[in-house]
């Protein structure tokens, strides 16, 4: 069975700048999480997949056909871009009606389409308002709409959750694994790794054009607990809560804030180190204000990665 | 079902006909009519068609009516009398608007699509850069042309209906009108609007569009008429875009001129500049889907 989408041998660069290097992939219907930090590849690889930009090198094919200028195919692709993409003085419903007429639907078939879109994101009580009076979530639901709203067979999302508060982020989580439900294969990009997971186990890790990794969510965390973990703790006695860990034996390193209210101590064994402290809190033993973890976040990954 | 074994839904659309430009000339059109101006603008336009057409009825009328003063009055007013230079003269009076109609429509064409990231979403749909560029250039003429060519077409059929001649006389008399008609109004509205086009691609916003287009329209007007005084040579007023049309309406309309040069090259020199107008756009809309 073909892969929905597979790149071969892919590169795509602007002047001596490469957004995309030697990139081969294939990826089944379903959902993907196309993940990788601020200008690694991701809009570029979104660009190629829906025909705004050629490959330099390399060849693109989405449902077994290449992609650049293939109208036909077109038709089965769906984008959702990452930028603002509206005429402020249209409605909801005008925007997305007027796009899936430009995919070539009939008046009376685009309108129903239209409508049917628009009650999937939630926005049919404001969708005959002016796209200018919608919050940043409403304006993201209806982009989101137009993506889909013509049927497509692939769906690419560029950071759909941009601006979604987060009754509206699990909405769009809900939506976007319905999608998925159906059969459709649908790329997510995002640079939250939390995001991703909430929708898909399979991800693409992207870092400087290159495919840095490829597959299961947890695989990829595996990784990340393969280097010392940080844990940073505001606390009143930073140095009593130290002392509460540094016995234990997957503790790296500890360092205290010059301010002398925080620590931040660093764990190869993070559950290990999670259950040290709820017992710890539990008990009374120690008197913590907050925790925060500074490097579980898909930058500090890639970082591990990299290096 | 792991996602690797699973296959894509098979695609059960259905779509409508091949013209898809005719949606992005639709979207704007639209967007051109939630313009103030373009409203007013609208109901000032109809103000010339509206004067011709008294002044055609009433020549009609009265020419058909036996009283032989009235006619003999009617026909000592130049422009009562209907033949080629009436239609002529009616489409120099709706030009200025028909100018307008491409600056109000054509300034924001490309560069708002710049500004709101439109070209992304247009593009990301099976249309192609020349379902784009005929869409915004459709979207743009079409008032100009309707007010050019249409309604002197509607003066036209007007006046035959009303004139006193019988309709094969007045059609043997007055056949090539409207087609010189349609012809001129092609000659006017289409460079107009490929220049307003090509301004909107190289501007970030319509104001500068605008700006741009009218300079260029004037100054090479002055740089014409400037040459031609200095090497006292009418032909090259022809340089002039604006020359060239009304140069190309008296040809077609067989009105006197001191330009001798012949039509065909200024009518080459019109393609050209029209070809070269569209080479920039498409330029344009190409460069930004690549680098973007």
């Amino acid at each position: 069975m073909s892969a929905a989408i597979t790149f071969n041998d892919v590169s795509r660069w602007y002047g001596e700048v490469v957004a995309l290097n030697k990139v081969n992939l294939e990826i089944g219907s379903g959902i993907t999480g196309l993940l990788g930090p601020n200008g690694a590849g991701k809009s570029t690889f979104m660009g190629l997949c829906t025909s705004q930009i050629r490959p330099s090198q390399g060849s693109l094919r989405i449902l077994g056909e290449p992609v650049w200028c293939n109208y036909p195919l077109l038709r089965r692709v769906g984008l959702c871009p990452d930028r603002e993409n509206y005429y402020e003085d249209m409605t909801g419903y005008e925007f997305v009606y007027w796009l899936t007429r430009c995919v070539g639907f009939r008046a009376t078939a685009a309108k129903t389409a239209a409508l049917e879109s628009i009650e999937r994101v939630g926005m049919t009580d404001r969708m005959h308002d002016r796209i200018a009076t919608y919050s940043r979530g409403m304006r993201q639901r209806v982009k989101l709409a137009q993506s889909f709203a013509h049927n497509p067979d692939v769906l690419f999302l560029d950071e759909p959750m941009t601006g979604l508060d987060p009754l509206g982020r699990h909405a769009i989580f809900d939506l976007i694994r319905a999608l998925g439900r159906e059969g459709k294969t649908v790329i997510v990009s995002s640079h939250i790794l939390y995001e991703i997971e909430r929708v898909t186990s399979n991800i693409v890790l992207l870092h400087r054009g290159r495919v840095l990794a490829h597959g299961d969510v947890h695989q990829v965390r595996a990784l990340i607990d393969a280097h010392p973990h940080s844990v940073s703790m505001m606390c009143k006695r930073p140095r009593q809560v130290a002392a509460k860990f540094v016995d234990e034996n997957h503790i790296v390193s500890v360092q205290f804030d010059e301010s002398g209210t925080g620590v931040t101590i660093k764990t190869r064994d993070p559950n290990a180190f999670y259950d040290r402290l709820t017992a710890l809190l539990a008990e009374g033993a120690v008197d913590v204000e907050s925790v925060h973890s500074p490097d579980d976040n898909l930058q500090a990954v890639f970082e591990y990665l990299v290096k | 079902m792991p996602i690797y074994t699973q296959t894509y839904q098979t695609w059960d659309a259905r779509f409508g006909g091949g013209f898809r430009w005719l949606t992005v000339a639709a979207q704007e059109l639209r967007v051109a009519r939630t313009s103030k101006m373009y409203r007013r603008l609208l109901f000032l336009s109809a103000v010339p068609f509206l004067m011709w057409l008294s002044l055609l009825i009433v020549t009609d009328l009265m020419t058909t009516n036996p009283s032989a003063l009235l006619r003999s009055a009617i026909q000592q007013v130049q422009f009562a009398n209907v033949d080629g230079r009436f239609f002529r003269t009616y489409i120099s009076m709706a030009t200025p608007f028909a100018f307008i109609f491409c600056l109000l429509v054509g300034a924001g064409s490309i560069c708002n699509d710049y500004r709101n990231n439109l070209l992304e979403v247009y593009f990301a749909k099976p249309l192609g850069k020349f379902d784009y560029f005929l869409g915004k250039l459709a979207g743009i003429c079409y008032y100009p042309l309707l007010l050019t060519a249409g309604l002197s077409l509607v003066l036209f059929l007007l006046h035959l209906l009303f004139s006193p001649l019988s309709a094969g006389d007045f059609l043997r008399d007055l056949y090539w009108v409207p087609f010189s008609c349609v012809a001129l109004s092609v000659a006017i509205v289409l460079p107009a609007a490929l220049l307003v086009m090509a301004c909107s691609a190289i501007s970030k916003t319509t104001g500068l569009a605008s700006v741009i287009a009218c300079a260029l329209l004037f100054m090479n007007g002055a740089f014409a008429n400037a040459l031609a005084e200095i090497l006292r040579n009418h032909n090259l007023r022809c340089l002039s875009l604006i020359r060239s049309m009304v140069y190309l309406g008296d040809v077609l309309f067989d009105s006197r001129t001191r330009i001798t040069l012949h039509w065909g090259w200024v009518a080459a020199g019109m393609t050209a500049f029209c070809l070269l107008c569209a080479v920039i756009v498409l330029g344009r809309i190409r460069r930004v889907e690549i680098g973007s």
